[in-house]
């Protein structure tokens, strides 16, 4: 009997102590859709576990690429091409929740678009100097 | 974030000794100056050893040191290079620097040109534009201080922020323009230094090929030739660094400042000597990944790989660079703004009679709120403010026609240069929160060129310049 | 894609600029002095 209530009361204790210990990974990302292919992950953890970043580009997380996580809750990824890459986060002993981004570079023709009008801008910039500069000159003379 | 390889004892010890250098520099400076020609404007006699190093020492800030690396870290080498096209700001106000001295012999600030060249309602825009401006870059610059000293060294930020704001405050006060450029001359030297030391360091620790191999390995898109954000990035930065120069009075008062014909050879060797130094700095964000580092957030990149490569000497140097690069912007900063609400708002709006001697007294507790209103700005640490730099992009870019034309085209207007400032600004704005920030500085002028190109010509009026008599002030 | 020798080549090409920087300015300077323009 008093083992019974020992075993009972050990099984409650373990239960509770465990539910309030049982930390949560939760991994976030600050964009979904990333057009620079870069972006921030940030994670909270309550267990003071070192804490492995799992990244795949399929959401069976067949195939990945591991990062070992600094104390910091945050780690910015760059250099991505264009893809879907899933990440999560992973302890000893549990599995964080799944973030997916999506890196979709802009288009190249809009990115040519701006690059050809800075470049217009900057020669008719060129020119308003180049021509205000020389006809000063002359008035002097 | 990074092993505080430097002690926040050493920390403190640096900032204190090379403050003592600064102030006393500034106390001894200070005593020959006995007008506001002098304490404003050096004397307006500045020869080109100096205004080559002060030009280009203004132009490091702690945003080169520290965004180059960003850059690099998040938009590759197109960053890195795009960065470096801040120098074409440099270059291209060399003309305009000798246009400025000539057509304003006794002006003081960016403000006189405008109001007489546009009147008073273009003049208001434009010192909006410009207080807006200059507040975005003294914070920035003074939370990136604290920030710095906290991440290298574990320093608290309020101390030292506040170590770094009291001790910039502090020279520029007792020596005016003289100090500021006295010690830029020096702080140049120990940011290129500091910067050779840095890239050589890492180059031998690493190496060119492992560098290569790993970021093409793990982060492919920053070696590209065809990255997007990063091809739209690169005439942005160069428009948002000729709008922040053009306008900016940190510039306008080193034309005045300089001797007559030394101007634009000073600006032309500042612009190629600061060409090179963020390929110098951001190259290092390269080596992040061959070092197997987590960077937590994007503009710790480079003070992280500096650390972790090259221990605590490294992380000394870094410190050193860091706290150079500040105080070479920070005090000029502080001197062109005081200026400018001096002059401009002063005696410009306020006390119309204002003598020189009494605008002297008045600048001097201008510099000392600016710097308390910094501290002030800077205490509560909102991040949110840090960013406020970038939005001036929008703004700055939008100056550049009312300027450049204003200088030297009759044609141009004041309701252009309003529309133009105003029209720009609001479209810069919408591109920044729309497309991204790599775009609102090219919006904004493209923008403004259209305005003011098209109110000006339907004006058709015809400015005498000979009418531009700012003679000791206000007229 | 930037190659190895492209981007090797820039950097040292910055390095070199930024070395060169630093004589070129002392030497201004003291050529300043002598001349007695420093400001």
């Amino acid at each position: 009997m008093q083992t019974r209530v020992c075993t009972v009361s050990w099984l409650v204790f373990l239960l509770t102590v465990s539910s309030s210990c049982i930390a949560e990974i939760r991994l976030s990302s600050d964009s979904d859709i990333s057009p620079e292919g870069y972006f921030v992950l940030s994670w909270q953890s309550d267990a003071g576990r070192p804490l492995t970043l799992e990244q795949s580009q399929t959401e069976t997380f067949n195939d990945i690429k591991t990062y070992i996580l600094p104390a910091e809750g945050s780690i910015t990824l760059t250099g991505f091409v264009d893809g879907n890459y899933f990440f999560r986060i992973s302890s000893d002993v549990e599995i964080s929740n799944t973030v997916e981004v999506l890196v979709s570079h802009h288009a190249l023709s809009r990115a040519f678009s701006f690059f050809f009008l800075g470049l217009l801008l900057f020669f008719i910039l060129l020119t308003a100097i180049f021509i205000g500069h020389s006809r000063v000159g002359l008035q002097n003379d | 974030m990074i092993n505080a390889v430097v002690s926040p004892g050493v920390a403190l010890f640096i900032l204190l000794v090379f403050g003592m250098l600064w102030i006393t520099a500034g106390y001894y400076l200070g005593r020959k100056n006995k007008t506001l020609d002098d304490h404003m404007l050096a004397g307006r006699n500045v020869g080109l050893a100096f205004a080559s190093a002060t030009a280009m020492a203004t132009w490091v800030t702690s945003n080169t040191t520290m965004t180059a690396p960003q850059l690099t870290y998040q938009l590759g080498v197109w960053g890195m290079m795009g960065y470096s096209l801040g120098a074409v700001g440099l270059l291209l106000f060399a003309p305009l620097a000798g246009r400025i001295k000539k057509i304003l012999p006794h002006g003081f600030t960016s403000g006189d040109f405008i109001r007489e060249r546009y009147g008073v309602l273009a003049w208001r825009v434009f010192l909006i534009i410009s207080l807006f401006y200059a507040f975005g870059w003294l914070i920035s610059l003074g939370m990136a201080g604290g920030i710095l000293v906290n991440a290298l060294s574990g320093l608290s930020y309020h101390l030292g922020m506040s170590v770094i704001l009291l001790v910039c405050t502090s020279y520029t006060l007792l020596g005016g323009l003289r100090a500021v450029i006295a010690t830029d001359f020096v702080q140049t030297l120990i940011i290129l230094m500091g910067v050779i030391i840095i890239a050589v360091l890492v180059i031998n620790n690493i190496g060119f090929e492992t560098l290569h191999t790993s970021v093409q390995e793990s982060n492919p898109m920053l070696l590209s030739l065809l990255f997007p954000a990063a091809i739209m990035f690169l005439f942005n930065n160069l428009l948002f660094g000729v709008g922040e120069i053009f306008h900016s009075n940190v510039w306008w008062s080193r034309a005045f400042a300089f001797r007559k014909n030394i101007g634009t050879k000073a600006f032309y060797i500042s612009g190629l000597l600061w060409l090179p130094i963020p390929i110098v700095a951001g190259f290092i964000a390269l080596s992040a990944p061959s070092l197997g580092l987590m960077v937590p957030s994007a503009d710790m990149v480079g003070p992280m790989v500096a650390g972790k490569i090259l221990g605590t000497s490294g992380a000394v140097i870094v410190f050193i660079v860091i706290f150079s690069a500040l105080a070479s912007s920070l005090d000029s900063l502080l001197a062109a703004t005081s200026d400018l609400i001096t002059q401009d708002i002063y005696r410009g709006h306020i006390n119309k009679s204002a003598s020189d001697e009494r605008c002297y007294r008045f600048g001097k507790y201008i510099i000392v709120a600016l710097g308390l209103a910094t501290w002030l700005l800077c205490l509560p640490r909102l991040t949110t403010l840090a960013s406020l730099l970038y939005f001036t992009g929008a703004f700055v870019a939008s100056a550049i026609w009312p300027i450049v034309f204003g200088l030297y085209f009759r044609w141009a207007t004041g309701p252009g240069a309003v529309a133009a400032m105003l029209g720009g600004t609001v479209s810069g704005l919408f591109a920044y929160f729309n497309i991204g920030f790599y775009v609102a500085a090219l919006v904004s002028c493209a923008v403004s060129l259209l305005l003011m190109v098209s109110i000006s010509l339907l004006q058709k009026a015809e400015f005498k310049f000979e009418n531009i008599a700012v003679d000791k002030g206000v007229t | 894609m930037i190659s190895l020798s492209a981007l090797s080549v820039l950097v040292w090409l910055a390095v070199g600029v930024s070395v060169f920087s630093v004589v070129f300015l002392i030497a201004l300077l003291i050529r300043d002095f002598k001349r007695g323009v420093l400001w």
